[in-house]
């Protein structure tokens, strides 16, 4: 009897460490500093509780940092030290834009390297740059956070975006016609191929059929001269892992970086 | 003291120079370079060569004159709408044009004319081309109704179409121009060569009984369409094979079709010339010289099966080869058929692919 009631203490704990949030990942941080000031009050605020919900949902930090300048600094390397110095946890995510040098950079860490394939940042940068490049700086960040859930949601599934395996855009308009243009000209072609049935009167080019003999009585190649053309190689890139590097506290951080 | 020789560059034709400071032949206007030995394998190709003119030589006497009692059994008529002139048996009563079904009129007996050499007989009959022209329109989805129609089919005739047979001898020597290249890297660069080289070619062809229509009625793409007819079958003419069949009367001379047989030969030539350039690109023929010598031309009548619809106007005419059953004649195509198809086509193939794709994105 006794022994049941530890077991049924045991099975309480149990189910009570299960039901414990697991979000120890994402930090208490603030998810947005605009020091190059480029939201409004209200913007600041509602992009600040979208952040915070975009990271306590994927158990780490979705950072953005805005500043004026970056002082001469590598953008790649300003954005790992913001993160490292910002108190966030040991997963996440930030995206730097220094107004200045028009410079951004992602810095990713931990968890963050194996959401955020180079490929996947690259596919990001396509979706949100844009808004950023034109100054809807609300609206591009906005679309940052979200991508960043998606990205995250993806990799917890065990493949995270990467080279090969990018979200899919919603494209049956574009099939539809694709479909109907293939549709015609296929048809067109076949219908021409049995239009084309219909002629069979053509002259002979040749009185092949009444050869009798038929010889080849001379045969020569003689080589006049020969010229070559050297033609430099252009140089290599590669784009694909995750970016990853140390940064100067000493920590391994991805990310990519770019001018917009 | 030596002949001077001056030598171009085959290259551009520039007169070239030798070049002390290399020991090579210079061309100063294209600035290409030559080994002597170039000169000296090029001058020795020119005078291999054999021709010395590309107008061709021939001798015509084609055809006999008609025996007196020939010449009764034939008749002579001719056609009022489009001018086609055939010939028939006596006994042939109430004939129509074979090219467009219109009557036909008596104009008199064989005469001026001559009598063929030789003749292929009909080997297929009429319920044989009536089979292959119904094979013939099988398949054609596009085909007025009119052509189909039994009654029409049954108005297919047999015609002796006047043939010039030709043979020739051709000699023939062409120049090409001609590059091989070879493309190679090292770690920092790509290389592309270009050779370039001078091709010399000669060769010969003989042909015989190369057949050229002699009827002006007659369109010659047709008649080129279904060849080739086989001479083994042919036989010195006789009136009796006329019997039951129409003859067309050759209104285009042997002198006047001599040139569509010797454009046949030159292309048969150069062809079979250019088969042997093979391992080249860029491969332009630089001179062509052929010469053409042709033998004793022959008049001979070979069978046809005709067969003439008119449709929106338009004449319609079809042959059959009447020794190998090849089978010929242009289509008409109804356009409101056409786009009929072409839609129903369409929208299936199109619902066909919008599903497809869907089901292929699915596992992307």
């Amino acid at each position: 009897m006794k022994r049941l009631r530890v077991f049924a203490l045991f099975l309480m704990l149990l189910t009570m460490v299960w039901a414990l949030p697991v979000n120890a990942s994402s930090s208490a941080s603030p998810k947005v500093i605009d020091d190059a000031g480029l939201l409004s009050d209200v913007e600041l605020s509602k992009l600040s509780e979208e952040l915070e919900s975009v990271s306590e949902k994927s158990d780490l930090d979705v950072v953005v940092m805005t500043v004026p300048s970056i002082g001469g600094s590598n953008a790649q390397d300003f954005a790992d030290n913001a993160y490292d110095k910002g108190g966030y946890s040991e997963d996440g995510i930030l995206f730097l834009i220094s107004m200045e040098e028009r410079d951004y950079a992602f810095s990713t860490k931990g968890y963050g390297m194996e959401a955020f394939t180079i490929a996947g940042l690259g596919y990001m940068e396509d979706q949100f740059l844009g808004s950023i490049s034109s100054g809807d700086y609300y609206e591009g960040f906005s679309k940052y956070g979200s991508l960043c859930e998606d990205f995250v949601k993806e990799a917890r599934k065990g493949r995270p975006y990467d080279t090969g395996h990018l979200p899919k855009k919603n494209r049956s308009i574009l099939y539809l016609l694709g479909s109907i243009v293939l549709g015609c000209v296929s048809a067109l072609s076949s219908s021409s191929a049995k239009r084309a049935q219909h002629t069979s009167v053509h002259k002979q080019a040749s009185a092949a059929n009444y050869v009798t003999e038929n010889q080849i009585t001379n045969s020569r190649d003689v080589f006049l001269y020969r010229t070559v053309n050297r033609i430099k190689k252009p140089e290599k890139s590669s784009s694909s892992g995750s970016g990853a590097h140390v940064s100067s506290s000493g920590s391994m951080h991805g990310g990519k970086s770019g001018k917009f | 003291m030596g002949q001077m020789k001056e030598y171009k560059c085959p290259n551009c034709g520039g007169a070239v120079e030798f070049d002390s400071a290399s020991q090579k032949v210079k061309c100063p206007y294209c600035d290409t370079e030559f080994a002597i030995e170039v000169f000296n394998e090029l001058s020795e190709l020119e005078a291999q060569s054999i021709i010395s003119s590309d107008e061709p030589v021939w001798d015509t006497s084609a055809g006999t004159e008609w025996g007196a009692a020939e010449e009764d059994k034939m008749k002579v008529y001719s056609c009022n709408a489009c001018g086609g002139e055939i010939i028939a048996d006596e006994k042939a009563a109430a004939l129509k044009c074979p090219y467009c079904d219109n009557p036909v009129v008596f104009t008199g007996k064989l005469s001026g004319t001559l009598k063929p050499d030789m003749i292929i007989p009909f080997k297929l009959n009429k319920a044989d081309a009536k089979k292959k022209l119904l094979e013939h329109l099988k398949g054609k989805p596009f085909l007025p109704p009119v052509f189909t129609d039994q009654n029409h089919i049954d108005e297919i005739k047999g015609v002796y179409v006047p043939f010039w047979l030709f043979d020739g001898h051709a000699d023939g020597e062409v120049h090409y121009k001609a590059q091989k290249t070879r493309v190679w890297s090292d770690s920092k660069y790509d290389y592309h060569e270009t050779n370039f080289f001078k091709l010399f070619r000669a060769g010969s062809m003989t042909f015989s009984n190369i057949p050229v229509d002699g009827s002006s009625t007659m369109p010659d793409d047709l008649m080129e369409s279904i060849e080739p007819f086989h001479y083994k079958d042919a036989v010195d003419f006789e009136t009796a094979y006329l019997a039951g069949y129409l003859a067309d009367k050759y209104d285009v001379t042997a002198e006047d079709s001599i040139d569509r047989a010797n454009h046949r030969i030159k292309r048969s030539l150069e062809e079979n010339i250019r088969k042997t350039v093979t391992g080249y690109e860029n491969i332009i023929v630089e001179d062509n010289r052929i010469q053409i010598q042709n033998g004793k031309a022959k008049y001979a009548l070979l069978p046809v099966w005709i067969l003439n619809t008119t449709w929106n106007g338009e004449k319609y005419l079809f042959a059959m080869n009447g020794q190998t059953g090849k089978f010929v004649g242009n289509l008409p195509v109804d356009n409101s058929l056409y786009w009929k198809n072409f839609g129903k086509t369409a929208a299936v193939a199109s619902v066909a692919l919008f599903i497809f794709i869907n089901i292929i994105s699915r596992f992307l």
